[in-house]
């Protein structure tokens, strides 16, 4: 069965009640949604529930700092980065690090679906189009 | 002897009878001397009126008739002659006009033959003036389209080598104290943005 924008939209704002204060999901309130759902059909709840799951999910890449590192970096530069980021997303983002030598060096933070890049790898691709 | 005559013809007009067969025996009196019979000249006029009237009847009319007919033959023939002159002569006149027009008209079509011949040898001249130019563009186009992929593909491969010449080099290069403060400046760049 599929949505209309309406039912779309509903999921949404389900998405967007199940989050706290911080922005990051929140456990009880995605139980009092689900339990809030129980009104409907069967059929009807389970559209509703994969609607309601993706937009979770999409909320949840939201919430999080991906960061990847080629060499070490401080923890305090981290937690700055994102405190800063987090400032301007208007939430607290849960970070996540990740190694990835392919950088050569420096960083690459994504948050949702954006990304932040400053890596010798970034500028040698930057590099290469230049020159294309 | 022509006193004679004339008393025998006197003679005559006195008795007819007597004179008649006085006349003969006078007549053979007098010709027979000359040994002439008037018996036989009778008969020898009348043959020769009958072999006259045969020849005439037989001989010197169909001749006649013959001669007749071959005089209007001639005739005709020389009447066919003239009239065949004048036709000739019509023809001729007819034939030179004719040739005349011909040969004006064989002007004309040469004529236009050659405007057309020469209009039709400057349009395929410049038909192919035209084609040649385009084959020379296309060719120069083609040229330099070739001359631009070549430049990209050598600009891709000296990117390309450069590139991950750099990549194996700073890989390979780079110390543990570079990449962190690298990363510390990344952060604060990011931090800033």
């Amino acid at each position: 069965m599929t949505l209309d924008r309406k039912q779309k939209d509903f999921a949404k704002k389900l998405a967007r009640l199940s989050l706290d204060a911080g922005g990051q999901i929140s456990a009880e309130r995605v139980q009092a949604v689900l339990s809030s759902l129980g009104g409907q059909t069967v059929r009807a709840r389970r559209a509703l529930l994969k609607a309601y799951l993706h937009y979770l999910q999409i909320e949840d890449r939201r919430s999080r700092l991906l960061v990847e590192h080629a060499g070490e970096i401080a923890p305090a530069e981290l937690d700055a980065m994102r405190d800063r980021l987090g400032k301007k997303y208007g939430r607290t983002l849960r970070l996540e690090t990740r190694a990835n030598a392919a950088l050569l060096a420096g960083l690459r933070a994504t948050v949702g679906d954006d990304i932040y890049e400053s890596s010798v790898a970034g500028r040698l691709a930057a590099l290469q189009s230049a020159l294309l | 002897m022509h006193h004679e005559m004339f008393s025998i013809l006197a003679a005559t007009t006195a008795d007819n009878t007597s004179v008649l067969s006085m006349g003969i025996d006078t007549v053979r009196q007098i010709f027979g001397p000359f040994g002439v019979e008037p018996g036989l000249l009778i008969a020898q006029i009348i043959n020769f009126c009958i072999v006259a009237f045969v020849v005439y009847q037989f001989g010197i009319k169909a001749v006649l008739k013959t001669m007749d007919e071959r005089n209007k033959k001639i005739a005709d023939g020389l009447k066919y002659a003239d009239d065949m002159k004048k036709k000739l002569a019509d023809t001729e006149v007819q034939q030179a006009e004719v040739l005349k027009q011909a040969s004006l008209e064989g002007k004309k079509v040469i004529t236009e033959a050659r405007d057309t011949a020469k209009a039709l040898a400057e349009k395929v001249a410049q038909d192919a003036t035209r084609q040649a130019e385009e084959t020379l563009k296309k060719g120069q186009a083609a040229i330099a389209l070739e001359h631009t992929q070549m430049l990209n593909e050598l600009r891709r491969e000296v990117a390309t080598l450069v590139v991950s010449t750099a990549n194996r080099v700073l890989g390979r290069d780079l110390t543990p104290e570079e990449r962190a403060r690298y990363n510390a400046s990344a952060a604060q760049d990011m931090s800033k943005n």
